[in-house]
């Protein structure tokens, strides 16, 4: 009878750090691979499978909540930061060290604000409009693909589906604007209405022509076939061009200035929002923060890489997320560029813009990407 | 029960209480605004009966741009006070109403019996993963090979009405 050989198990402790280095490394791995089975044993002999997924969806939203909120206390502080250094001030620097601390000074002063509704408002739709405007940048944030296998969900139908959600974020601008009983407020949601509906079109005609190079509509799998090269490159000159009508459009989507009409506060005091205080502005500002990042994040998954790394820098080892973070960031950094660069356009300069170049221009961008696409350039 | 039947449940009886709602609300603006929940909640159903393409097409179409200028050309003419009497005038019309609605049900109830099993049967297992991508392969062969022809006369005819329209409008604007 020969002993049994003894079980080769590491130890807790090492086990524990072997899955925090991997979760460090590679979190989609660690999460899809690693967490998500452990809780479906776990949850399993306790709920019906239902249960199961619907505990797991809630688990996604509220890491999403936890990632919507650090980014938008980053992105305040960035926004003031950048602000300051185009125009050459110091910017926020008395709350925490460089003012480090000041979105949070910021959050307090909005949470203890009275929450007040205008007598003449209508109650329910000027209520429920800040959280329409939340719901719609939730949706969008659920394929958004952080790293190879980490995201909420990975749809096959992913790029039509951003497509479809963004364009829900303007029925809550709508609502806000209508219930107010404000016309200030009503000239910034129709005005909004008007532009959003406008600046879909060129957007959806370059994501077309990414889908059509790439030959997916999932995000993740555009992504994984941009490995060789970027699609900024790749495309050949449609690349570039097709990002910079992107970039413009979704600017111009997120009511970013140089293209923020709907809340001129020269001309509508601040469009659809004036009537909103404490947290429901807040919310309204939460969405237009996460807007911008969403189109700086789909920017870089489109034309830069998103999670891949930059050819020879492969060889860093650079986690995936750290790459599309920094792709992102720099986006972000360029939109807000826009902002101290450009001074507002009028509303039929707005038009003319989209109609008249943005449009053609990603229509000839198509063709032209449908054209490289058959003759093999991939 | 799946999750899969209590999300259906729970979407197809929101689509039908929001489809009330449109008709039964006196005010304009509620009443486009629960026109889009309806829509959303049908957009639900067809993603959880394996169409997700139409699902996806059907928020981006109806929910994203049909009722955005709908809403706009509603709040912009502000016609609150002119709705002011309920929808339902009399006894005779909901009677009438619920009879309609008892006799499409009936025929419903009794059609879906007589439809064969076979063009019902998925192509492949429900909620199975690729459904979503093959979905759309389908609805491109079905449009760009069967009906490839119907398909192009619809596009010039789309085109042909909207040079109609810009023309008249420009008529308009000249008088």
């Amino acid at each position: 009878m020969t002993p049994a050989p003894l079980p080769l198990v590491p130890p807790p402790a090492f086990r524990l750090g072997a899955f925090l280095w991997k979760l460090v490394l590679t979190p989609g791995a660690a999460l899809s691979g690693t967490v998500a089975p452990a809780l479906r044993a776990a949850l399993g002999p306790h709920l019906p499978p239902a249960g199961v997924e619907a505990v797991l969806a809630l688990l996604c939203f509220v890491a999403m909540s936890g990632f919507v909120t650090v980014t938008a206390l980053v992105l305040t502080l960035a926004e003031r930061k950048v602000a300051a250094f185009f125009q050459n001030r110091k910017g926020p620097n008395r709350v925490g060290p460089w003012g480090l601390l000041q979105p949070i000074a910021d959050v307090v002063k909005l949470l203890q604000k009275e929450d007040t509704v205008p007598r003449a408002a209508d109650r329910p739709v000027f209520l429920l409009a800040p959280f329409m405007a939340m719901a719609a940048t939730y949706m969008v944030l659920a394929v958004l693909p952080f790293d190879r296998g980490l995201a909420v969900t990975d749809l096959d139908l992913g790029v039509l589906y951003i497509t479809a959600v963004s364009g829900l974020g303007v029925l809550s601008i709508l609502m806000a604007g209508w219930a107010s009983a404000n016309k200030y407020s009503l000239l910034g949601g129709l005005r909004s209405a008007a532009q959003i509906v406008s600046y879909e079109l060129s957007p959806a005609l370059v994501v077309l022509s990414v889908v059509l190079f790439s030959g997916t509509l999932s995000v993740q799998g555009i992504v994984e076939r941009q490995a060789a090269g970027w699609n900024l490159w790749a495309m050949g000159p449609m690349g570039v061009v097709g990002m910079l009508i992107y970039l413009t459009a979704g600017t111009a989507e997120i009511n970013r200035a140089p293209f923020d009409l709907p809340e001129a506060e020269s001309e509508l005091t601040a469009g659809y929002h004036t009537e909103y205080s404490g947290m429901r502005f807040s919310m309204f500002q939460l969405a237009e923060f996460m807007n911008m990042f969403v189109v700086a994040a789909l920017t870089a998954t489109l034309f830069l890489g998103g999670w891949q790394p930059l050819g020879p820098l492969a060889a860093l080892h650079i986690p995936g997320y750290l790459w599309f973070f920094g792709k992102s960031g720099a986006m972000v950094f360029v939109i807000m560029w826009f902002r101290w660069t450009f001074p507002r356009v009028r509303v039929d300069q707005l038009m003319t813009l989209e109609w008249k170049i943005l449009l053609p221009l990603s229509f000839l961008n198509l063709i032209g990407v449908a054209l490289w696409t058959a003759l093999g350039m991939k | 029960m799946g999750l899969r039947e209590v999300l259906l449940a729970v979407f197809a009886f929101g689509a039908l209480a929001f489809a009330l709602a449109v008709v039964s609300t006196r005010n304009t603006v509620y009443a486009a605004l629960e026109f889009v929940a309806h829509l959303l909640c049908l957009a639900a159903l067809y993603c959880l009966l394996d169409a997700p393409l139409l699902g996806v097409l059907q928020v981006m179409v109806y929910a994203g741009a049909i009722m955005v200028l709908f809403l706009f050309a509603v709040m912009m003419l502000d016609i609150q006070e002119t709705g002011r009497e309920s929808a339902f005038q009399g006894p005779g019309q909901v009677a009438g109403a619920l009879l309609l609605a008892a006799l499409l049900f009936a025929l419903l109830v009794f059609g879906a019996d007589r439809f064969p099993a076979a063009a019902l049967a998925p192509a492949a297992a429900p909620g199975a993963p690729g459904v979503g991508a093959d979905n759309v392969v389908r609805v491109a062969r079905a449009l760009f090979e069967r009906g490839a022809l119907v398909f192009e006369a619809v596009g010039v005819l789309l085109l042909t009405a909207v040079v109609a329209v810009m023309v008249m409008a420009k008529r308009r604007l000249e008088n």
